[in-house]
């Protein structure tokens, strides 16, 4: 009886999109975890939040591989249902850091969003606003959660 | 209505010097008295904690993260810790686990105290239930500097447990603050939730429908009590809360009022839940060392709690170094200044009501800028 | 020849006396009625509000928040200073009338806390000049206090040396 519903989310995700996913599993109860290839990342977020009930919104953050040389987008999404948490990652190339933006599945997405761009430079395409959010307006020095900023860098305004 | 839209719309920009604005810049369009837009401005008090947290070992790590909410300090630091626990893939004793429940209890009463004593002095300028609120945390302060040794940002819980034991003779003392404290919570109710001024402002003023909660991502008492029952305490409970009885507090308003006292009434349930867990403390070992000079094992673990304001997680991946590759910290509050960012689009809001209903949220800014 | 200069040296004693009394009393009257501007920047702020309330009364100090910049004395940078605030302090800073002072809580302001490397953190005196620093993480309430009263001593030190 262990972790039953998180394996039958993972089932019912592999067997919809068998070959977009490029790992789903079960980290521990209540946790699961979807790698999706990029192009096809909206379909998947809206199978998610209708057929699966991930309705709650939670956060949006990133993680630079820079010796892999990509990004990793990841969504965290609750299911206010079965009170499980998904995080949906996708690899995207780190010279080319353009991913589509989740804004019109989840609108709550925005300011994380926001924040994802202005600290690792990554573009969502079709992102309503995207503008500073918790950098200084005029903020000069780069993209800060990049593993290449170095901390206490004067390159700052 | 024959004039232009924009020729009506005024621009206010509510300013980080104000004396009921905190540290955020927020511009509100308004047409008149209506309010049509609400546009938060944040980043005056972002401190680059993911990134700090980069940069020190799993025992440092606690110092920036617990102030993040200096009024909420344990539950900051216990999400930062679980999430350290779940990676080393260790247990703290229980012991431990029932100390950690006592003062994170006890954060969130001093947490609440705070938020509805600032929500009273926006809605009717009632700066003696502040003060009151006010002079109402030193018995809990004093209670965390003899268990502790400081009043705020205690650096208390270490990955493996506690710092230091329970000294003796604690109970009675605990006692004796919760006693006067139940004694307090009926003069609130009696002065302030029963007051018809406070109800006229509050009742029916900024309604979050459950729909619009959920699909926002509102956090905390501000989701509960629009009638959705979601609480990390019981969904996924943590530390000695499985062993614990208590009840989510759910009201099915959704307007400023609600909110304001879903915060009352959750104080009263932390009472009970410090009560229980004094009487059923268990004997025993208050930690199990952990060395920060060893290397983290490669992975990732993600640990949530339920903060005065909501839920908290905190993310932590590690490449096998000593300190983590990256740490992710979800905010309440950033989800909250969202919900009041869409709130204007779902509901009718008056500039008068703008101050309560931003309050009935209790935002903490330095939460959302990290 | 000695008793004019005797003379006018008493008389000179007499009006410095005068001057002294003078100043004291406006001395007195100043450092119990400092007002801090209404502005908070930092984590240090529930403290503040602490020492604001009924335990560790700030007002019989006279330390009364004020709203508006121009008619504030005392500017408190209270807790963490980033550099998007800070412009926002120096703006406030030069809106506010002679004489000012200005007391930095906290260790943040004073040199950067725990937040020592941190892009966007500044220290306080890089923007403005401070008159008293109130080191602690965050400061105990008696601590502020004192901090307070050697704010007094030196707003009437200032006075008595002439402004």
């Amino acid at each position: 009886m262990k972790e039953e519903v998180e394996k039958e989310l993972v089932e019912a995700i592999k067997s919809k999109f068998p070959d977009v996913i490029e790992e789903a599993e079960v980290l521990r109860s209540k946790r699961i975890s979807v790698t999706v290839k990029v192009d096809k990342i909206l379909e998947v977020a809206r199978f998610i939040r209708d057929e699966l009930g991930f309705d709650y919104p939670i956060s949006a953050g990133a993680v630079d591989y820079i010796k892999e040389k990509q990004f990793q987008v990841i969504y965290y999404l609750l299911s206010s249902k079965k009170k499980v948490v998904l995080m949906l990652r996708v690899n995207i190339p780190r010279d080319r850091p353009i991913a589509p933006s989740l804004t019109p599945v989840w609108s709550a997405m925005d300011f994380h969003e926001r924040e994802t761009w202005e600290m690792f430079g990554i573009t969502f395409k079709g992102h309503p606003n995207l503008t500073r959010l918790l950098l200084p307006e005029d903020w000069e020095g780069g993209y800060p959660l990049r593993k290449d900023f170095k901390l206490s860098s004067k390159e700052g305004s | 209505m024959s004039e232009e839209p924009s020729k009506r719309v005024m621009r206010i920009s509510w300013g980080p010097q104000h004396p009921m604005s905190g540290q955020i810049r927020i511009l509100v369009d308004t047409d008149g008295e209506r309010v049509l837009n609400i546009i938060p401005d944040l980043g005056f008090t972002h401190r680059a904690i993911e990134k700090i947290l980069e940069n020190r070992n799993v025992v440092q790590g606690v110092v920036p993260v617990e102030r993040m909410v200096m009024v909420d300090t344990a539950n900051n630091a216990l999400a930062y810790v679980r999430a350290v626990e779940e990676l080393l893939g260790i247990e703290p004793p229980k012991r431990a686990q029932y100390i950690r429940v006592i003062i994170c209890e006890v954060c969130r009463i001093l947490s609440h105290l705070y938020g509805f004593g600032l929500g009273a002095e926006s809605g009717g300028g009632y700066p003696a239930v502040f003060l009151w609120s006010t002079a109402d945390r030193e018995p809990f302060l004093d209670l965390m500097e003899r268990i502790t040794g400081t009043r705020w940002s205690y650096s208390f819980f270490v990955p493996g447990g506690v710092y230091r034991d329970f000294p003796d003779k604690i109970k009675d003392k605990f006692l004796k603050t919760l006693s006067y404290f139940e004694k307090r919570l009926e003069t609130y109710r009696r002065a302030w939730f029963e007051n018809k001024i406070f109800e006229a402002r509050a009742k029916n003023v900024g309604v979050l429908k459950p729909e619009d909660a959920i699909r926002l991502g509102a956090a905390g008492p501000s989701l509960r009590s629009s009638g959705v029952s979601l609480d990390v305490r019981k969904n996924e409970p943590y530390e000695a809360y499985d062993e614990i009885d208590f009840k989510v507090v759910t009201l099915p308003e959704g307007d400023s009022y609600a909110r304001l006292f879903a915060r009352y009434l959750e104080m009263v349930e932390s009472v009970k839940i410090i009560r229980q867990a004094i009487e059923n403390m268990p004997s025993g070992p208050y930690r199990k060392s952990v060395s920060p000079f060893k290397r983290l094992p490669k992975g990732e673990a993600y640990a949530r709690v339920e903060a005065a304001r909501g839920e908290l997680g905190v993310h932590i991946i590690s490449d096998g170094g000593f300190k983590p590759y990256r740490v992710k910290i979800t905010s309440p509050t950033l989800r909250n200044l969202y919900v009041l960012s869409q709130l204007p689009k779902i509901s009718d809001i008056l500039l008068a009501d703008l101050p309560v209903i931003m309050y009935s949220f209790d935002p903490w800014y330095l939460d959302a800028d990290r | 020849m000695s008793e004019n200069v005797s003379s006018s040296s008493k008389r000179t004693n007499f009006l410095g006396l005068i001057k002294r009394i003078y100043r004291s009393v406006i001395g007195w009257g100043w450092k119990y009625s400092l007002w801090p501007i209404h502005f908070v920047t930092g984590c240090c702020c529930p403290e503040f509000m602490q020492v604001a309330g009924p335990r560790y009364d700030m007002e019989r100090f006279g330390m009364l928040p004020m709203a508006g910049a121009r008619q504030a004395d005392v500017m408190v940078i209270i807790g963490v200073l980033t550099r998007k605030m800070a412009k926002r302090v120096k703006m406030l800073w030069e809106q506010m009338p002679e004489p000012k002072f200005s007391v930095a809580i906290g260790a943040c302001p004073i040199g950067k806390g725990p937040f020592y490397d941190s892009y966007s953190v500044v220290r306080a005196d890089e923007i403005i000049p401070i008159d008293v620093y109130i080191p602690g993480c965050p400061p105990r309430p008696e601590t502020m206090l004192q901090g307070f009263m050697l704010l007094q001593k030196k707003v009437q030190k200032k006075l008595m040396e002439g402004i």
